[in-house]
């Protein structure tokens, strides 16, 4: 068998709507217990499947909003980060709007949406407010580069 | 080589996207290739398969990489199973943590193919000397 990247993406599309929809799941559940770990957890871990599968196939707008989620949950994990309502409203939104991007991947004619850099630039925030409490940012996404210029995913 | 002489991977990841690049990335080398979806079903497969290699995941629920290779380790039937870790770019402590769980090796998502292949001959022992 060799790389057969029509037979990945339909396994990514699928992959993705079961881990957007457990994380939504999750965040519903961690409005109500704040100081889940478990939850937390189940959330980091469908941030960084999402954000390794869309690396994989180098769709990497996706990867790298998925990266900034995954690098939030890290420190709500760490205990740096604390589940307010606030934050847990700011993931949802980039869940949705994942949801939103995930079916458009491949579509060469598709615009960066609006809401990305935004929410790219809250998600950093959030982290760059807890910097010296916890591990280092990720790098700030290449990927806020290549957002910016409508590059990125293939 | 024969079906019988086929080496046996067992692959353990919770993403079948990933899952499925690492059988395309493997499946010409005429491996035997078997899967599972946690470090739990990994582990009882890999008892109950006896794989010749493992490839394991890190983040993965129920049980992560590195207690599952903690795990096989700790086993009679499975200890001595070479494992390589599949871990993210960046994971320093995750890539120190996959050692001190008892790794042979690692490989860094997203996976090269050359690399994958090298190091997993190489924990096959399928390198001679002509090569």
């Amino acid at each position: 068998m060799k790389i057969d990247r029509d037979t990945l993406v339909k396994a990514f599309m699928a992959d993705s709507e079961e881990n957007l929809s457990t994380m939504e799941d999750a965040l519903t559940l961690l409005e109500t217990y704040p100081e889940d770990e478990e939850t937390i957890r189940v959330i980091f871990r469908g941030a960084h499947t999402l954000k390794g599968n869309a690396s994989l196939l180098e769709f990497m707008e996706l990867s790298e909003l998925a990266h900034a989620v995954e690098d939030v949950l890290d420190r709500m994990r760490k205990q740096v980060l604390h589940a307010t309502p606030e934050l847990i409203s700011l993931i949802l939104r980039a869940v949705d709007l994942m949801r939103q991007m995930v079916p458009t991947v491949t579509d060469k004619q598709r615009q960066v949406p609006s809401e990305l850099v935004r929410l790219m630039a809250d998600l950093a925030r959030r982290c760059s407010s807890s910097a010296g409490a916890g591990p280092t940012p990720a790098p700030a996404p290449d990927g806020a580069g290549a957002i910016a210029k409508g590059h990125g995913g293939r | 080589m024969s079906v019988k002489n086929r080496k046996k991977i067992l692959l353990v990841d919770d993403s079948s996207t990933s899952l499925l690049m690492t059988c395309m990335l493997l499946s010409e080398e005429n491996y035997e290739l078997i899967t599972a979806r946690d470090g739990v079903e990994g582990f009882h497969k890999a008892q109950d398969e006896i794989p010749d290699l493992i490839l394991l995941d890190v983040v993965m629920p129920n049980m992560d990489g590195i207690e599952t290779c903690k795990v096989l380790r700790a086993c009679k039937k499975t200890e001595g199973i070479p494992v390589i870790m599949i871990t993210s770019r960046g994971g320093v402590a995750s890539l120190e943590a996959s050692y001190a769980s008892g790794c042979n090796d690692y490989v860094i998502k997203p996976i090269d193919s050359g690399e994958l292949l090298a190091k997993v001959k190489n924990c096959l022992g399928e390198w001679n000397a002509e090569e």
